[in-house]
């Protein structure tokens, strides 16, 4: 399990073991989790998220605004899961800000655009900086956009797909333009997601403590709420 | 009253003109005759209330008004300033009885006069020891003071020593009231009423034990924003809540509604003439009542807020309790904290923990889920929280934030940059397609952040500042139409947040991302909050962000704009620093590093000097070979475009130059991992 990171209030742990002490079985539950998009400028992040969550602006937020910040809303086996996902500045004066954005992770979807070469040397870049990071708590999809413009590829199926396995990452085609292969990126990131929290939790021991999958984003939103310490309720109506 | 340090020493204070009878020292520090025999007593901290030394008979119940008084263990005194000069001069009266006066105090009372609070010495529980179930008594005062200097505890024992230590002085408050009620005559409403005086004991350690304030419950809630001088927080806050405009004034009156079933605490509300904010208590009674019947008219969210309010005020709860003293703590101690991170995220597990003290106990009456569905309680009471909390402290702790970065520099060095920063143009900034937003604009979105700033609630913070992100994206869309991502967005805030020039932005990221509620940092909020931290982070580096820059300029164009920038700006990167030599070394996984200083021009790109070194080295694939730049970020191919000799030039221009190398080598597509 990550270490928690700077920024990130550290009480968070105390309050998640507090509140999320019932713990309690599969049925009920929602997953949410924070998936972050990189990738160079231009190879088609912005299109790529915009296509998946047309139209589902989640009207719980205080505003709805564009294309930076999008969620999205699964059922997935019965599970629901709550998607937020988190695009990046790809401009290379940003690329120190990355830690920023992707603290807390529990995907990371790197975009490379096929007829640019560059792009996906920049994609390898990422993944070696999140896997020194974030270590294998994070779900990797390495994400070959502008399948339409196949001919003028730059950047071999093999090698990509060769690299991906390598890294330990999925590697997806896509193709914002005609719609082609989002939802299978999405769904599958997200049933990685769903086996890593699972993992995470069974590792942790049931209820016992959910703190561990819970910093990372997964709540339990439907249990009975906390047998938590009462900090002695007892002694105060006098 | 008295007030036992654990020096062994003990300072004791008489005011004959004000108190009706002779107070007197417990039994055991009366007829205590050594220094020892008095550490002893000190040892026992709060213990020895409960301990056979403390014990004069029964405790608790006795009905000797003096002594009841000096069972209180208070740490705290009543000064009169009015006899203080007299008491100080007249040695003679004085005599057995030393009298130490904090240099700080008159001050206080200057800037406060009408308010009385007590500082509480608890504040030293911050560094004390961790327990998970709270017990009756405080740990010993050594015990403390070892924990104090050696400054390892963690937040989490900080908070639970406070809930801990407000606990133990509950369990004596209630004989503490009942002393109060006797003594209160009316020369002591006279000492009272006359001035106000802010007395903090000497911060002895014994105090954390001894801190029960006997006469806390005599005076209002102080640390109101007033207290801060910020009234516009208030009328926001009021403007916010609607009607409730006199809701504060309301519950002044009514605040002990809720415990009015529980006849013993007293209240300075209770006390003819105590005060001019009282009225006639004819007046009162109907007025409670009318509250009362108006609660349960309002939203039952709204209710649990103000209930929860009344409760922080009043002293007699171990809520109450339990916020003014971290209130006072933090007003007072908050310099204490190494860092303005540690000051806040201890701040913001205080309100997750009492958060979650409140959603099951029993004092709030009625309980919170009788009133809001569960889903809400968690929201409603971070609410009522910011007001109990957040909404005496922002002041305050802005001013610490704006500390903890003046004494590390950062402030003027953010303002420098800011400045330096505004005069720059947008494509500069990293707007390549963006077009910049006119002055008018700006100045829009410059209110939405002077709004941001007024507020206490982290939560309404961000919606500001949400509503100034959307400011930017609807003149991002009204531009160049389309829908913006983060590519387009982040230069736009950055170049927008450069033009607003204000350095306390940065104070007020900081306040949002630590106590806004921990769930909400992964949503739309935590997102726009990251997204203008990461902002501040581009113009708080702005010099070393230049270098960067260097390395991935696409274009020629771009790059000498820069050039001129800078050598127009500074003078400073003369001719020396663009030499005409440049030295790279050939990597060669097969032999060893061989190094060769070539002659480079300024304006020479990465791709003559690869083909350059191709024929110096006479390398056979020099298609497979490109210039990296290696320093301590690891190495970074350059863009065949790039200037090689600018790059070098940039890096000689840092305050402090990394150690760097240009290396031409081969580009093999696993290098990277």
């Amino acid at each position: 399990m990550k270490m928690v990171q700077t920024g990130m209030p550290a009480e968070l742990k105390a309050f998640r073991m507090a509140a999320g002490g019932a713990g309690g079985g599969g049925g009920g539950r929602t997953y949410s989790f924070k998936v972050v998009l990189l990738g160079e400028g231009c190879v088609g992040k912005t299109s790529l998220v915009l296509r998946y969550c047309e139209n589902k602006f989640n009207d719980k937020h205080i505003t709805t605004l564009q294309a930076s910040f999008l969620t999205k809303k699964l059922n997935i086996g019965g599970k629901r899961v709550n998607l937020a996902i988190w695009d990046t500045a790809g401009q290379e004066r940003f690329h120190a800000l990355g830690p920023i954005y992707y603290r807390d992770s529990n995907g990371a979807i790197l975009v490379y655009d096929i007829t640019d070469e560059d792009s996906f040397q920049k994609v390898k870049n990422w993944v070696k900086e999140l896997r020194k990071m974030l270590g294998n708590e994070i779900s990797l999809c390495i994400v070959g956009n502008k399948t339409d413009l196949e001919k003028e590829r730059n950047v071999s199926v093999q090698e990509a797909e060769g690299y991906a396995e390598s890294v330990g990452a999925k590697h997806y085609h896509t193709s914002a333009k005609l719609n082609k292969g989002i939802e299978e990126l999405f769904l599958d990131l997200c049933k990685r997601m769903m086996e890593t929290a699972q993992a995470d939790e069974r590792a942790k021991g049931n209820g016992a403590s959910q703190s561990g999958a819970s910093r990372r984003g997964v709540q339990i939103v439907d249990d009975e709420p906390q047998a938590a310490p009462a900090t002695g309720g007892g002694c105060c109506s006098g | 009253m008295s007030h036992c340090g654990d020096g062994g020493d003990c300072h004791v204070l008489l005011f004959r003109d004000v108190l009706p009878f002779t107070l007197q020292l417990p039994q055991a520090i009366a007829v205590a005759r050594t220094k020892d025999d008095l550490q002893a007593v000190a040892q026992l901290g709060a213990g020895f209330w409960d301990s056979a030394l403390g014990d004069p008979g029964a405790p608790g119940t006795a009905a000797d008004p003096s002594q009841e008084v000096c069972q209180t263990p208070a740490a705290l005194c009543f000064l009169n300033p009015v006899f203080l000069q007299e008491l100080q001069g007249d040695g003679a009266s004085a005599a057995e009885l030393h009298v130490k006066l904090p240099s700080h105090l008159l001050l206080q009372h200057s800037r406060m006069p009408e308010k009385v609070y007590w500082i509480h010495p608890a504040m030293e529980t911050q560094a004390a020891v961790p327990t998970t179930a709270p017990s009756g008594s405080c740990t010993s005062p050594s015990g403390l003071k070892e924990q104090l200097t050696s400054r390892r505890s963690t937040k989490s024992q900080v908070v639970e020593e406070m809930l801990k230590c407000s606990q133990s002085k509950l369990l004596h408050s209630s004989c503490v009231e009942e002393a109060i009620k006797s003594a209160a005559t009316p020369g002591l409403e006279f000492a009272v009423n006359q001035e106000g005086v802010c007395w903090q004991s000497d911060q002895r350690l014994s105090d954390v034990s001894m801190s029960t304030s006997s006469s806390d419950s005599l005076y209002s809630w102080p640390p109101q924003s007033k207290a801060f001088g910020d009234s516009t927080a208030d009328e926001e806050e009021e403007e916010d809540e609607g009607g409730d405009v006199d809701e504060d004034e309301d519950e002044e009156e009514d605040y002990n509604y809720t415990t009015e079933n529980n006849p013993q605490p007293v209240k300075a509300k209770k006390w003819p003439g105590v005060g001019p904010l009282l009225l006639p208590a004819t007046l009162r009674a109907p007025l409670r009542r009318m509250s009362g019947a108006l609660d349960s008219l309002v939203d039952p969210e709204r209710r649990v807020v103000r209930q929860v309010q009344r409760l922080a005020r009043d002293k007699t709860s171990f809520f109450g309790c339990l916020v003014q003293d971290y209130v006072n703590l933090v007003l007072e101690e908050h310099s204490c904290h190494m860092s303005s991170l540690d000051l806040l995220q201890t701040l913001r597990q205080f309100l997750t923990q009492t958060k979650a003290y409140l959603a099951q106990s029993a004092e709030l009456e009625p309980p919170v889920r009788s009133l809001v569905r569960e889903h809400r309680v968690d929201h409603v009471l971070e609410k009522a929280m910011h007001k109990c909390v957040l909404k005496p402290l922002r002041g305050a702790l802005l001013r610490a934030l704006q500390e903890f970065q003046e004494k590390r520099g950062e402030w003027q060095q953010l303002k420098a940059n800011l400045a330096q920063a505004k005069t720059r143009t947008p494509r500069e900034l990293g707007m390549d397609r963006a077009v910049a937003p006119d002055p008018l604009a700006i100045e829009k979105i410059r209110h939405k952040f002077h709004t941001m700033c007024k507020t206490y609630s982290p939560e309404k913070k961000v919606a500001n500042l949400l509503e100034a992100c959307k400011i930017i994206y609807a003149i991002m869309a009204g531009k160049s139409g389309g829908q913006h991502g983060a590519d387009d967005f982040l230069p736009m805030l950055t170049y927008i947040l450069a033009q607003c020039e204000m350095p306390q932005l940065d104070l007020e990221i900081q306040y949002m991302m630590e106590l806004l509620d921990p769930l909400q940092l992964n949503g739309e909020g935590g997102y726009y909050l990251t997204s203008t931290y990461a902002a501040m982070c581009v113009i708080r580096n702005f010099e070393e962000e230049q270098a960067a820059e260097a390395l991935s300029l696409q274009t020629d164009n771009t790059l000498r704009q820069w050039h001129r920038r800078r050598t127009t700006q500074h003078r400073a990167p003369a001719i020396e620093d663009l030499q005409a030599y440049l030295r790279v070394a050939l990597q060669d996984p097969d032999s060893s590093c061989t190094a060769k200083t070539l002659q480079v021009r300024a304006d020479c790109t990465a791709r003559e000097v690869c083909r350059l070194c191709a024929h110096k080295f006479q390398v056979e694939d020099p298609e497979s070979h490109a210039l990296f730049l290696l320093s301590e970020g690891g190495a970074r191919q350059l863009e065949p475009d790039s200037l090689p000799q600018l790059i070098k030039a940039e890096i000689h221009n840092r305050p402090q130059a990394p150690p760097f190398h240009f290396v031409y080598r081969r580009v093999t597509p696993a290098a990277h991992l």
